[in-house]
Formats: structure tokens, sequence, C-alpha cells
């Protein structure tokens, strides 16, 4: 069992939760020893789930705390209206991922869990890069047609 | 074995879990009941059950509940996600045609407020993750202590959004398009009481610019500038749109209001305003003041020399690069030019608003171009206004952080129901599920928060 938990690497080994320590066996609830080692890519045998160290909370509260420090702060730079997009999208999704990775245990979880949040992301992502692009399409035929108006204005 | 792996963190905790776990649990027989278990599995027991209050019987275990309440809760999450995209689509289509809007828009938001909310939503996701870690360790005063603590930022957050919202009823900034053809006035009607660059925000980031604005304003309105600000601001000029000259009973007044403006591109009038036709609206329909209302003094001020025309022109430029090609579009399209036949006198004064525009150096022109008040797609390009169909980026405002709102709210009721649940000491590290997948969700609200927060508030 501890061989299979080394696989994760390293901040994960507390995975295993303190919680187990005074039961005799990982099997605390009734489940079967072969049940448990079917579901090999789980952290979390014998507690239900893993439990987030206090000073790994703190920790994440105060980079998230600093990074939104940051990205008011960063918004007094004028670094062009793209770049300034740029550096708050990504400062976002630095929060975001922090936020996921750990808060929502997704980094202890089960891998189905974040195929589905991956997969959910990619369609926002092709959903959106196509409505853009799509929008792009048809500038240049807004443009003819303001440029007939102002002619027709004079 | 795996469990001895203790962190010191947790190991902290251990009494209280120990307690915790061996109220719950039968400990001492369960070694001896594995050896038995595996048979169990095959030819289900009736009675294992009996130890769990909250195990449903169609799950074999703890953890088999546990973990299918988590696969559930997740795909509910991607739906939301997914929900939350077309929103995040319509931003970003009309971001991306409009940019000046988003700019213009962005000094009426109040980014302290936003900051404050966007860290207590993080201090939230906290006390949330944390209350987790207390029901899976069984300690129950630390779980009702983070609940009470996560209840109490969405209450905050919600009282700071009354707020942020009550402001923007205030001063008129709502989702409401023009006026109907009947001349009623819609309930939400989008009418901001303030010109944007009389808001702190702006006055603070481009203070040359705004007191540009003011001047020009004045010279525009020379019956007293509040007055003349309420005028502007509520006349409904035109809509691009609209093909004709507005009609009703209350938009026809504000027509006949309005007074063309005809003006003659010629040298002395600088670089050539966009656009041959301009409609001020002016309250009484007195002529446009030229030099003799217009305080000559800051007339003067304003119309320096022609050296300093020069880089107004460079400063212009850029209005081009906003709407591309289109720098000479009608800034009000046919149906602000046609109830413009009236001859009016092209004027050259120093007083005169276009030449005023003309003159302003780079400082003062770029803001004002950038966030749409002057240029191609102002509302007027030669009075400082507003771009046009300004009121959709409130339409899009609203409609995004009141469906977040309205999932804190959401969040707040469950938050709720796992207080009295705590209360009643439901959970435990056996049984946690409830907490964990309220915790799940709120994360998630946060989550779109921290787009949220930037995307509109943090403008650039």
């Amino acid at each position: 069992m501890a061989a299979r938990k080394i696989t994760r690497g390293s901040p994960r080994d507390h995975a295993t939760p303190g919680l187990t320590g005074g039961s005799p066996s990982g099997m605390r609830y009734g489940g079967v020893e072969s049940d448990a080692d079917a579901h090999s890519a789980d952290e979390h045998e014998g507690a239900l789930a893993h439990v987030l160290p206090v000073k790994l909370l703190l920790g994440i509260f105060g980079v998230l705390m600093a990074l939104t420090v940051l990205t008011v702060s960063v918004t007094s730079f004028d670094l062009g209206s793209s770049a300034n997009l740029t550096v708050a999208m990504v400062i976002a999704t630095i929060k975001a991922t922090l936020v996921i990775a750990v808060f929502m245990h997704l980094f202890w979880d089960r891998r189905f869990n974040l195929l589905l949040l991956v997969t959910c992301i990619l369609f926002v992502l092709l959903f959106i890069t196509l409505s853009l692009n799509d929008r792009a399409e048809y500038q240049p035929y807004i443009d003819q047609l303001q440029a007939a108006k102002a002619a027709a204005a004079q | 074995m795996s469990q001895s792996i203790e962190t010191p963190g947790v190991s902290g905790e251990q009494p209280a879990a120990e307690t915790k776990l061996n109220a719950v649990r039968p400990g001492p027989a369960e070694g001896a009941e594995r050896a038995e278990e595996p048979e169990r599995h095959d030819t289900p027991a009736p009675a294992p059950h009996g130890e769990h209050p909250f195990l449903q019987h169609h799950f074999d275990t703890p953890k088999h509940q546990f973990e299918a309440g988590k696969l559930g809760i997740w795909l509910f999450l991607v739906t939301e996600i997914l929900f939350f995209a077309g929103l995040f689509c319509a931003y970003s289509v009309y971001r991306s045609m409009h940019p000046q809007i988003f700019v213009w828009a962005h000094y009426y938001l109040d980014t302290n407020l936003g900051a404050i909310n966007t860290g207590v939503l993080i201090l939230s996701s906290l006390t949330a993750a944390w209350a987790v870690r207390s029901a899976q360790l069984g300690q129950r005063t630390h779980l009702i202590l983070n609940v009470v603590i996560t209840i109490g930022c969405a209450v905050t957050f919600m009282a700071i959004k009354y707020v942020e919202y009550s402001a923007k009823f205030e001063h008129g900034l709502l989702w409401g398009g023009r006026p109907t053809a009947a001349g009623t006035a819609p309930k939400y009607r989008f009418d901001p009481h303030e010109p944007v660059w009389e808001t702190h925000s702006f006055a603070t980031k481009h203070p040359e610019a705004a007191s540009a604005a003011r001047k020009l304003f004045a010279a525009a309105h020379p019956e007293g500038h509040d007055r003349g600000a309420a005028t502007h601001q509520r006349t409904p000029v035109a809509p691009p749109s609209s093909g004709g000259p507005p009609s009703g009973s209350a938009s026809a007044a504000a027509a006949a209001a309005s007074l063309p403006l005809h003006a003659a591109p010629s040298a002395s009038l600088g670089p050539p305003a966009p656009g041959g036709e301009v409609a001020l609206a002016v309250a009484d329909g007195v002529a446009l003041p030229p030099g003799s209302a217009a305080p000559g003094s800051s007339a003067a001020a304003l119309a320096p020399s022609a050296a300093a025309r020069a880089p107004s022109a460079a400063a212009l430029a850029p209005s081009a690069a906003i709407r591309s090609p289109a720098a000479n579009a009608p800034p009000l399209g046919p149906g602000a030019a046609s109830p413009a036949p009236a001859p009016a006198t092209a004027r050259s004064s120093p007083g005169d608003p276009i030449s005023l525009v003309g003159s302003l150096t780079q400082a003062e022109a770029l803001p004002l171009l950038q966030a749409g008040i002057l240029g191609p797609s102002a509302l007027d390009p030669n009075v400082p206004s507003r771009p046009r169909n300004a009121h959709i980026f409130f339409g899009i405002y609203f409609f995004m952080t009141g469906l977040h709102g309205v999932h804190v709210l959401a969040g707040l009721l469950v938050w709720v129901w796992i207080l009295t649940r705590a209360l009643r000491g439901h959970f435990g590290p056996k049984y946690f599920g409830p907490v964990d997948y309220a915790a799940l969700y709120w994360h998630l609200v946060d989550v779109i928060w921290i787009y949220l927060f930037p995307l509109l508030y943090l403008i650039h």
C-alpha cells in the first residue's frame, strides 16, 4: 500500500490522512480489500478523501490574495490594452487553477473528475474562439457599410 | 502500512479525530470483520448499513456513496461552467467589436468594491475548504465556525453588491435601451446622469482629459454647465439605426431642441471633424454659443496656437484605429443627419466647440478617444458624450454579475442547510459529502468571480 502511494510524488504524500492512524488497516468502512485495489489510481485509500493541511490552506489563501493585489496594481501600468488584458487573464487563470487544484481537491481527486473539467474548458474555449473568429470574418463588410454611410452623409 | 505516513499538520488533530472516529465506528472489532468481508461483498449482507446512518441503501460503502456524489457534483459544475460560457462569449464578442464602450463604462465601476468583494470570496473559499477539513476530521466546533464565516462572507458579498447595484440604479446606468416609438420610456432606461469625465475614476486617472472635456462641454452648453450636462445626457439623440428623426412626444421635443450645426470643413477649423453634420442637443433651442456666451478665457486657453494643433491631429489619428477604416463614418448615421436641413452657420470663432476639439493635446484627447467620448464611435463626435450603444455593456454587466449573484444566494442557502446539519452533528469522518459538495460549488462560484473581476472592473 505504501509503495503504491509514492507514485504520486512529493507533496501528495500526506494524502494519507492522519485520521486513519489508529485504525488497524485501511479498510475502515466495511469495504473490500480487492475493491480498494481496483481503485489503485486513488490516492486516498482508506479515508474517504484527502485532508488538506492547514498550512497549505493558509498558504494558498495568501497567494490568492497577493495575486488579487497584483492584478489590481498592474492595471495602473499601461502595457497596451491587449497586453493588460493578457496579464489579467493569466493571473486569473493562475488563481483559478490554485482554487481548483487545492481548494477543490482536484489534485488529489479521481482523474475522471479532472477529465470532465478539462473537456468542459476545451469546449468553452472552442465556443468562444469560433465565435470571435466568426465575428472577425464580417468586419470588412461592417467597415464597407460605415464607409458608404460616411460617403452618403457628405 | 500507509496509514503510518502522517504529516505534522494533520497529526496535531489526531486526538480529536480519534475520539470522533471511535464514537461513530465500532473500532475494535473491525480487524476481525475484515476477513469476512469479501464474502459479504459477493452476497450482500442485510445489515452493514446500520453502522452508518446516512449511507443510502443503494451504496455499498460510505466511500462508494461519497465518490458517486462527487462525480455528480462535478457533472453539475461542468454544466454551470458551460452555462456561464455563453455570457463570457457575449462579453468577448461585444468587447472585440466595441472596445471603447468597455473603456468608457469601466470608469463607472468601483474597482475598490470589486476588489474587496474578490477578497471576501477568496476568504470564504478558504473557510469553505477548511470546513471540509474540519468535517473530515470530525471537529464539529471548527466546522460550525467555518460554515458561519462562509455564510458571513456570502452576506457581505451580497451587501456590497447591493451597494454597487443601487449606485448604478441611482446614476441611470441600466440596461434599458432607447425610448420606444410611443414616447414612453422603458422602465430600466439607460440614462447616465453623470458624464463619464465627472466620475472620480476618470478624473483621477486622466485629469487633463477631464478638464478638457469639461471645457468643451461648457462651450457647447453655454446656458450653464449643470443644466447643459443634464440636458445633454438626457436628450435622446437619434440612435444610429433609427433611420429617421426621433418620433413621439417626448423625443419630438428633444428633436426640436436639438440644433443642427453645419460645420463646413474649412481650414480655419483645424483638423476636420469626422462627419460633416453635427447635431448638438441644446436645451432651449438657443443658437449655439459661439464666443459670446462661452467664457472667452477658457476658449483662449484651449486654442493656443497652430503648433498645438499639430499634435492634436496626431491625437485624433487613433480614432481611426479605434474603428478601422471608417474614420469618416458619419458619427450619427442617417437618422441624425436627416433633421439637419437648417442652414446653420459655420463659425470659426475660438469658442467654437469644434475648433476646441481640434486644439486638444494628446494627453487630453487620447483618453477621450479611447473611451469613445469623442471620435467616430461617440454618440456625438464633437462634443464630449459617450459611445453609441453603451447600454449594452450594462446589459452584459448586470447579466453576468446578476447571474453570479444568484449563485451566491443559492450557495448561501446551501450553507445554511449545511449549518443546520452540522449543528445536529451529522458530519464526521465517515460522512462529510454534503459539506464537500457545497464547498465545491462554492469554489466554482469563486472561480467565476475571479474571471469576472478583471474582465469587468480592470479594463484598461
